[in-house]
């Protein structure tokens, strides 16, 4: 018993110092600040912490295999305008608008596979430039802020039991659902074998070509659920929205202990790192701390947990 | 081993940070962690009783608030300049209203917008400023918020939506107000630039809409296709450069950035200058009148004021005593022609004040300089 | 004999694509800045005048310093993403420090390269010595400079920078030729010299292209990438004077676009992320490229959308043309 406990704690020990570190922050404020812990200051950070946490679990995947995704920023902006702007007022519009955006999400995670794959150029470069072509496009479509997000959708989403809300309950299934992919299905130990070294995952027979494209669509179709989620709750479309969320979710994937190396890194981790960040922004504010000590902060739990992290090595 | 005295002690460390996190902060932080429970206490059950007509009669037994201000960008200095005023006029003006006052960043970021409000709202905040970035995001919340009681002022930009009051300049009249200046006194005729602020952005659509409107009846200009700078200077010069190349004969600029550097490629480039739209910061009303007097700079500042905080705190804080206020004020936009610079002209205060500004000399010493 | 005839063609056919995109990739950039200057002639011919062209190299000249700071990192299988930050808090502490007196010039200067040294140092201690991956640390670093800026300033920055900085940031030799593209010709100059022709230079090259090799050669891996550091934070922090000069006043907006944009100038120089190919010749082509590019998109008078389009497009196909299809991924 003891053994078999001993090598889960090995195997996940990054993502148990993060965590463990999360609670830590969080029993802080909830002793020094009370207001932190009342029930509708839980509401909100349940709510809160769910777009970063879902457009990480993408940017995890994509990580670990290997690569990296600079456009969920830009398919969550997308993605928002046209929740919010596409075809006008048609019946059923709220369905003909999601399984528009979905489209375009595979579309976009398709491209970006399919350039990664079949040219050399780093995929650091590859969405950069495919980012910027997609903040053109939404540009082009729509340059500015407003639409009408149907009202079913949010009434939906913002749903509430309790203190939990419908939005909440969609990041913890696909949380499951991503964990378990990548740590027990095939895919999942074919991204981190890419990951690691995709030479020697191609002669041990995995399509690496098919697996990097899979990435690619997941981290996009998660941006895109993500900006469903963000529109429902803002009620309209936004070009500019996306943009904080690229970095926030990169650092939200290394605080979870994954790094840009690939073949490495958890999901879990990732929830634990979204998690940390949002609630700090909130604890910040029930604590009082002026606006520009949170820059710091920020900074401060960054390299903290990049510290711990390293030493797992 | 020496493993976990390290995590024993970067959890000590970080439980320090935490608690020494009660030190820092705002001015009236001194009694929060014991105030905080109270007030919290007190507001949800002040806004138990406000969902019914009571409202009015509860909130005007309180003498004391708890006010929100919500800062939209803390990276940029108008912004900050703009809580400044507020700052100084509520402890100014209102201090004995207050009870807790909260300042958060938005950060430029909607999304971040709305959780600062909802922060704000759990804290017991009887009135909030916000300056709205997207024109309906916030509508759900702002009219859940203000059917429980609370005030919420929208201020600086102009929004449409529940709220208790709407408090802004037109950027939409600034801009037209600019664009006409250009065609109508400064008479120009043929190629206009127009570098807008940030893209996708509701002021700059507004704005675009104003410079469009004004030039309807003008068919002798032209105007190039709009440029944004992302109110980065750099970009803002670069833009100037390349059109001014590619158009030597560019007859004006309408910018709603700082026009200095546009100004400058023209002085470095040896070119005569040509109307620009300016600014009233202190830097750039020290550039007009050197480049009025040595370049025949012609030029015309319409300048969103910092002040409209202060307009919107005048309002907020009357709506918080009971009275009534008005649905939307228009707060009137600055506007400075090249004879009357000196009567605003500082040379001895800082280059990024903002004019027109409450603020007497001292405060603006202490926050400018070190 | 048909399959022999078939095998013999498909050879044919791939050593020519392989000769071809060996030259490409070889010459490729200079090539492909050819064509760029080619296209710039057609579509905007006035672009090309003398004036504007040193207009151009004088606001790409920053840039330019910081790529190669960027070059030198990524040669070594490093990055910095705290660019950005290092600049804008030179920039901060020249203008705040000196508040614009000629006398406090030197004080600044030596403040500011030291600062720079010190950043160097800290992201090189987080790579070498932590073996944190150089995107992650250097990502902290970023945050850690930002936060200490904006708590330096109170988001209110102050001062001016003194003349001599403003000269070597906005003023031109001879009338014409700006101050900062003298330097930035000069540090080019200078580090080509070192990459070529020193032992540094090899050692540079062999720890990117294979650090266990380098190792067992004698070569002190470690110093190697520690000093590379520790000089391209110096790098950036005079790039961040040079910065302070080119604005009359400090301003947080800007800066953000370095760390991208800089990386992006030393992959279209055909510097590779693997480490150990490429060089600060190329990365200046690369900076080149992008000012070229972006000018050249403002003069032929795109709208806004479409200029972002464009060069997310235009950029992917320079890159693309030699760093050419894969055969093995």
């Amino acid at each position: 018993m003891g053994s078999i406990l001993k090598k889960y704690v090995y195997r996940y020990n990054a993502v148990i110092f993060v965590y463990i570190f999360l609670i830590i922050i969080f029993l802080g404020f909830s002793i020094s600040f009370p207001i932190f812990r009342s029930s509708k200051n839980l509401t909100n950070i349940l709510i809160q912490i769910v777009p970063l946490a879902m457009v990480s679990i993408g940017q995890t995947i994509v990580l670990i295999g290997g690569g990296v995704d600079l456009t969920v920023g830009s398919v969550i902006s997308l993605t928002t305008v046209i929740m919010a702007n596409f075809l006008g007022d048609v019946p059923s519009v709220t369905i003909i608008r999601i399984l528009f955006v979905f489209a375009i999400a595979i579309v976009i995670g398709i491209i970006n596979g399919f350039i990664c794959n079949e040219t050399k150029i780093a995929p650091l470069i590859v969405t950069l430039c495919t980012s910027s072509v997609i903040d053109g496009a939404v540009l082009a479509y729509r340059m500015s802020p407003g639409g009408i997000v149907p009202k079913e959708l949010g009434n939906f989403i913002n749903f509430k039991f309790g203190i939990v809300s419908v939005s909440t309950l969609i990041v913890v299934v696909l949380y499951i659902i991503f964990i378990t992919i990548m740590s027990r299905s095939t895919f999942g130990i074919h991204v981190y074998a890419m990951g690691g070294n995709s030479e020697f995952a191609k002669m041990a027979g995995i399509n690496v070509k098919r697996v990097r494209i899979m990435t690619y669509i997941i981290s996009a179709c998660l941006a895109c659920v993500t900006g469903i989620v963000i529109a429902a709750r803002m009620g309209s479309g936004l070009p500019t929205v996306g943009a904080p969320f690229l970095i926030d979710s990169l650092t939200a994937v290394i605080i979870g202990g994954t790094g840009f190396s690939g073949g490495h890194g958890f999901v879990l981790g990732t929830l634990a790192g979204a998690v940390m960040i949002s609630v700090i922004s909130n604890a910040l504010n029930m604590a009082n701390v002026s606006p520009f000590y949170q820059y710091i902060a920020k900074g401060a739990i960054l390299l903290i947990a990049m510290i711990i992290n390293s030493r797992k090595k | 081993m020496k493993k976990i005295f390290l995590y024993m002690f970067l959890m000590v460390l970080i439980l320090s940070i935490i608690s020494s996190f009660s030190l820092i902060g705002c001015k009236t932080k001194a009694a929060e962690t014991t105030k905080a429970a109270e007030t919290t206490a007190a507001a949800e059950t002040t806004k138990a009783a406000e969902t019914t007509k009571a409202a009015e009669t509860t909130k005007a037994a309180k003498t004391k608030f708890n006010i929100g201000y919500q800062i939209y960008y803390s990276g940029n200095d108008w912004s900050l300049q703009m809580a400044e005023e507020f700052k100084y006029a509520i402890q100014h003006d209102y201090a004995d209203m207050i009870d807790n006052l909260y300042y958060v960043d938005d950060q430029l970021d909607a999304t971040k917008q709305l959780n600062n409000f909802d922060d704000l709202v759990v804290k017991g905040c009887d009135i909030i400023f916000v300056s709205v970035l997207d024109p309906n995001a916030m509508n759900a919340k702002v009219k859940e918020a203000v059917a429980a009681g609370i005030i919420v002022i929208g201020f600086a930009i102009d929004v449409k939506g529940d709220f208790t009051s709407v408090v802004a300049t037109s950027d939409y009249g600034r801009a037209k107000t600019s664009a006409l200046w250009i065609a109508k006194d400064a008479g120009v005729k043929g190629k206009v630039l127009l570098i807008n602020g940030g893209a996708g952005t509701q002021t700059a659509i507004d704005y675009k809409n104003g410079v469009v409107d004004a030039f309807k009846d003008y068919p002798d200009i032209k105007l190039l296709p709009e440029t944004f700078s992302q109110w980065d200077w750099a970009i803002a010069k670069k833009i100037t450069q390349d059109t001014l190349t590619a158009n030597p004969d560019l007859a004006a600029i309408v910018t709603d950035n700082d026009p200095r550097y546009s100004a400058q490629v023209f002085i470095e480039s040896g070119k005569p200058l040509i109307p620009i739209t300016w600014h009233t910061n202190n830097g750039a009303l020290r550039v007009w009148k050197e480049l009025k007097e040595k370049s025949g700079l012609k030029a015309f500042a319409v300048q969103k004021p910092v002040t409209v905080s202060k307009a919107a705190l005048d309002i907020g804080m009357k709506a918080l005593k009971g009275e009534e206020v008005p649905k939307a004020v228009d707060w009137p936009f600055f506007t400075l022609t090249e004879d009357k610079i000196d009567e605003y002209y500082r040379p001895d205060l800082p280059d990024n004040l903002w004019f027109p500004t409450f603020l007497p000399d001292d405060v603006i010493q202490k926050l400018y300089s070190k | 004999m048909k399959d022999a005839k078939l095998k013999i063609e498909t050879k044919k056919r791939k050593t020519f694509i392989y000769v071809f995109s060996n030259i490409f990739r070889k010459g490729g950039v200079y090539f492909v800045f050819l064509i760029l200057v080619v296209f710039i002639g057609i579509l905007s011919p006035k672009s090309l005048g003398p004036s504007h062209i040193m207009d151009m190299l004088k606001n790409s000249s920053v840039l330019g310093i910081v790529s190669i700071a960027q070059t030198l990192l990524i040669l070594t299988r490093g990055i910095d993403l705290s660019v950005g930050a290092n600049i804008i808090f030179v920039m901060l502490l020249v203008d705040g420090i000196s508040m614009g007196n000629p006398n406090k010039t030197v004080l600044v200067i030596i403040l500011a390269l030291v600062v720079g040294i010190l950043i160097g140092l800290l992201n090189g201690i987080l790579v070498v010595k932590l073996k944190i991956e150089p995107l992650v640390g250097s990502l902290g670093v970023m945050s850690l400079i930002t936060g200490i800026s904006y708590i330096y300033t109170m988001g209110f920055g102050k001062g001016t920078a003194p003349p001599f900085i403003n000269t070597l940031g906005s003023g031109q030799l001879f009338g014409f030729l700006p101050v900062s593209v003298v330097i930035w010709a000069v540090i080019s100059i200078v580090f080509i010299i070192i990459l070529k022709k020193t032992i540094f230079g090899r050692h540079i090259y062999a720890v990117g292209s294979n650090p266990k090799s380098a190792a067992v050669v004698g070569i002190n891996v470690s110093r190697v990438s520690l000093i590379v550091y520790v000089i391209s934070g110096l790098l950036v922090s005079l790039a961040g004077i040079i910065w302070a000069g080119y604005l009359s006043s400090p301003t947080f907006s800007g800066g953000q676009y370095f760390p991208l944009d800089s990386i992006a100038a030393v992959i279209l120089g055909g510097t590779l992320f693997a480490g150990g190919v490429g060089g600060v010749g190329g990365s200046i082509i690369g900076t080149l490229i992008i000012g070229f590019l972006a000018s050249l998109l403002n003069m032929i008078g795109l709208s806004h959308p479409w200029k972002l389009i464009s060069s997310g497009l235009i950029i992917l196909l320079i890159v693309f043309s030699y760093s050419g299809r894969s055969r093995t991924n």
